[in-house]
């Protein structure tokens, strides 16, 4: 089991120098449905993954990752890589975060497909075209968000949104997002000595220093030292669309926008 | 300048030889006041207390980077070098180590281990530093050996098995020299190992005792393990622990019963996982042991420093042991004989109301987990993790880096397969409250927090003291920073770009003082401009 085939060690190599993943063969799972991998699996998927992906990989602060399709690319190969390297940029972290070797990659992907079986998509709902209509209109998401180079800055870029993060997920963020926040989009109300008070989202603090998007858009950075207060708010700068804003087959018509980008 | 180098080389030589006839250990204890850092905790009281005052509150603000080295090894420190006679030894990720000119962080030597594949690892490549006698070096590895090095080249002298890595020992200690033994712990709990501490002779690298940190069914303890449960239940020993020549005695944390999170597994107290030892330093007998979280479901091991001072507590001196616990408990033992003389929470704890009478926490409802969840705090990171804690005789207070995070745990039965994670549950992280760290100065007669200074983030780096009044602590945005001792005044800060995850170090070398601090793969040696 522990012991390293031939073309995992090319991946590794190949990885280390460079040389484009294609050119390899393209390796499947060793241990896919064998019983003790994917038992150990699960063991290190909850003790490595499950403070981002929830206990039952149905997403937290990671996407949901028993919907059968990876954004990333869902073969053994490109699985591997994804959980290997890590997805640069962003908060999915390699495998040197969790000390994981090749084998227990090869068992976190068998335990991985046990999730999703072949059928699991879900059903379609909405209508792409309307809500994109609404996204950039009567529902003022573009004002605070970019799609494909297109519309604010405030909040995140939504363009892979729709395939990163389950339906549930986005329910929850369109519906209430001040629940929890994305990193870099925490509420913050910055208050001066003499008393002005600037909102914006943090992109980042130290404990000497702040550095915000205000919601003008604009980069301020500031000392602790000359500052009398930083309000960590509550709600996010994003309103909550309630059904009163955006109904239910309006909200399925902006989901179904964000997945079909 | 190399002559020179050369030079203190040839001293240290005849010092180190001179040495080795008394006891090692205690000359190198003795050897702190004269500005080197001759062990983990700079000292056998493991109070990370230096006498050097050099740098002062007054003059702190001047102290700049003197020189960098880059060690081009992916990974992260968790070490503290030590120094030596100008020369600085250092170890690194995959049991990488060097030895480096400590004036001007130049590479004197390095040292490279093959490792085997398939280490079963749960939390880091990492090594914690060298152990130093005379002219030798001493280093756990990843593949649970204990090898021996040639202070001035790095060659091997002695290479010898702690135990088989393919029972997924583990090491990352640094080892602890007390007379002519070299001690050291072991890690793999997460693989349900069966924990201990071990002795070698310094020359020989011969096994000179053991102490199992789980007993075995018969033994005294071994009636608080269910069935057979004592052969894999935890109870690693990986941070190096403290030593009191006076009465002989070598503390050490332990940590958590494995598996972590199924406690049904392992019913009993689990003696003795999460406690301090106190062990005869020649023949590692128990002497007393006091457990800190008994049947802990949480992975709080208890395998924090131990530090060692004589107070004043209700008018009468006491000899005691102080630790700040993963649970969210800082404690203060009589370290003669393990009496605790005071329990009291530093940061927020859900899992316990306090510490009894009878010393063993009334446990609270958040306590008990399951395969539905419960929010616990701390998390499973702990008020404090492996981070070194130190302490000012002077001020009386205790210097330690604080977590405030809560988190949800679940255990789910797991059958025990070798080679496996044995860890029987789960953590999620709490959506919208990642929690925040703190810099806290603990009085330890009253168990009350003096002062703080708060982090965005949840931390883990380790703290000095200074017999000037000052404290320097690292955090996890990058900073390393001075305080005043007394007040907790930020006097002085560096944003280094990484991490601060070891602990900060002190040494004199050519009448200057630096302090020390490793930061992503770097190693930053800092000092007075002009030296004054
Ligand atoms: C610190 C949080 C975090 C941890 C820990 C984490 N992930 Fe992720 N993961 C993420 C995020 C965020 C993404 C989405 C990145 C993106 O594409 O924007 C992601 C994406 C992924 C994807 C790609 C999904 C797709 O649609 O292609 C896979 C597969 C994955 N994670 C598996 C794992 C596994 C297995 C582990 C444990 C070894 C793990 N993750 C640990 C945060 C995390
Ligand atoms: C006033 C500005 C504003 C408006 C209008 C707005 N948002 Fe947001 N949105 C934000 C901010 C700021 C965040 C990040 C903080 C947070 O997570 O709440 C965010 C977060 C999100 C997220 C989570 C992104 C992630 O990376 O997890 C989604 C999804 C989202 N918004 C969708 C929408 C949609 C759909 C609309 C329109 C129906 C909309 N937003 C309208 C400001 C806005």
């Amino acid at each position: 089991m522990r012991k390293l085939t031939w073309w995992t060690m090319a991946i590794v190599i190949g990885l280390a120098a460079g040389v484009p993943f294609a050119q390899q063969p393209e390796p499947t799972n060793p241990v896919q449905g064998n019983a003790q991998a994917i038992d150990q699996g699960q063991q290190l998927f909850r003790l490595s993954c499950a403070s981002c992906h929830g206990l039952n990989a149905k997403g937290l602060r990671g996407p949901d990752l028993t919907t059968g399709q990876f954004v990333r690319g869902g073969s053994d190969s490109q699985l591997f890589r994804t959980v290997m390297q890590g997805i640069p940029g962003t908060d999915m972290p390699g495998a040197q975060f969790s000390d994981a070797t090749p084998d227990q990659v090869w068992a976190l992907i068998a335990y991985l497909r046990t999730l999703s079986g072949p059928a699991s998509e879900e059903e379609a709902r909405g209508n792409a075209q309307n809500g994109e209509t609404l996204f950039w209109g009567k529902a003022t998401c573009g004002q605070c968000h970019m799609v494909r180079g297109r519309g604010g800055r405030l909040g995140p870029d939504l363009s892979r949104i729709g395939v990163t993060r389950s339906r549930t997920a986005l329910i929850k963020e369109i519906r209430t997002p001040s629940g929890s926040f994305t990193d870099g989009f925490w509420p913050v109300t910055v208050v001066s000595r003499d008393g002005r008070r600037i909102r914006g989202v943090r992109k980042n603090e130290d404990p000497f220093s702040l550095q915000i998007m205000d919601t003008n858009e604009r980069i301020q950075s500031f000392d602790h030292s000359d500052l009398r207060e930083v309000v960590r708010e509550k709600s996010s700068l994003m309103p909550d669309y309630g059904a009163d804003r955006l109904t239910d087959a309006e909200l399925d018509d902006v989901i179904r926008y964000l997945r079909s980008l | 300048m190399r002559h020179t180098l050369a030079r203190t080389a040839a001293l240290c030589i005849v010092l180190a030889c001179a040495m080795s006839i008394g006891h090692p250990g205690v000359q190198a204890q003795q050897r702190q006041d004269s500005g080197q850092w001759t062990t983990y905790s700079g000292d056998y009281n493991a109070q990370r207390h230096s006498s050097l005052t050099q740098i002062t509150p007054a003059n702190v603000g001047r102290l700049a980077v003197q020189w960098i080295f880059q060690s081009g090894v992916s990974g992260r420190f968790e070490a503290t070098p030590l120094v030596v006679d100008g020369i600085m030894y250092l170890t690194g990720p995959d049991n990488y180590a060097w030895a480096l000119d400590a004036r001007t962080g130049r590479q004197i030597w390095r040292y490279r281990r093959q490792l085997p594949e398939g280490l079963n690892i749960c939390c880091g490549r990492v090594n914690r530093g060298f152990a130093i006698n005379g002219d030798r070096l001493y280093m756990t590895t990843l593949d649970a050996h204990l090898v021996a090095l040639d202070a001035r080249t790095g060659n091997v002298l002695f290479d010898v098995e702690i135990d088989d890595h393919k029972k997924s020992y583990t090491a990352t200690v640094a080892p602890l020299i007390v007379k002519d033994k070299v001690i050291v712990g072991i890690a793999g709990a997460e693989y349900g190992i069966r924990g201990f501490i071990d002795a070698f002779d310094a020359n020989t690298g011969k096994k000179a005792w053991r102490f199992w940190t789980v007993p075995e069914p018969g033994q005294p303890g071994g009636n608080t393990w269910s069935g057979d449960s004592w052969q894999r239940g935890g109870g690693s020993t990986w941070v190096t622990g403290a030593y009191d020549p006076s009465l002989n005695l070598v503390y050490w944390g332990t940590g958590n019963p494995a598996p972590d999170s199924f406690g049904d597994a392992r019913l009993g107290d689990n003696l003795y996982t999460d406690a301090v030892v106190a062990l005869d330093a020649d023949t590692g007998t128990l002497r007393w042991h006091y457990q800190f979280t008994p049947h802990d479901v949480h992975d709080w091991d208890a395998v924090q420093v131990p530090i060692l001072a004589d107070i004043t507590m209700n008018g009468a001196p006491r000899k005691v042991l102080m630790t700040a616990n993963r649970n969210g408990f800082f404690y203060t033992l009589d370290r003669a004989n393990g009496e605790l003389l005071r329990a009291r929470p530093f940061v927020r704890t859900t899992w316990a109301q306090e510490i009894g009478r009878d010393g063993k926490p009334i446990l609270l409802e958040a306590n008990r987990i399951g395969p539905e969840g419960t929010v616990t705090c701390p998390d499973v990171g702990g008020g404090t993790n492996w981070m070194s804690p130190s302490f000012n005789p002077a001020t009386g207070l205790f210097y330690v880096t604080t977590r405030e995070v809560c988190a949800k745990f679940y255990a789910f039965p797991q059958q025990f397969q070798p080679g496996h994670l044995y860890w029987g549950g789960a953590v999620e992280a709490i959506p919208g409250e990642p929690g925040y760290g703190a810099l806290r100065a603990i009085d330890p007669v009253s168990g009350l927090v003096r002062w703080e200074f708060k982090y965005p983030r949840p931390s883990m780096g380790g703290t000095l003291s200074t017999a000037s009044g000052l404290v320097f602590a690292g955090e996890e945005d990058g900073n390393v920073m001075a305080f005043d001792a007394a007040s907790g005044k930020n006097l002085w800060r560096l944003q280094t770009g990484a991490g601060l995850r070891s602990g900060p170090m002190t040494f004199m070398h050519n009448g200057k003082q630096y302090i020390v601090v490793a930061s992503g793969g770097a190693v930053i040696a800092l000092a007075l401009q002009d030296g004054r």
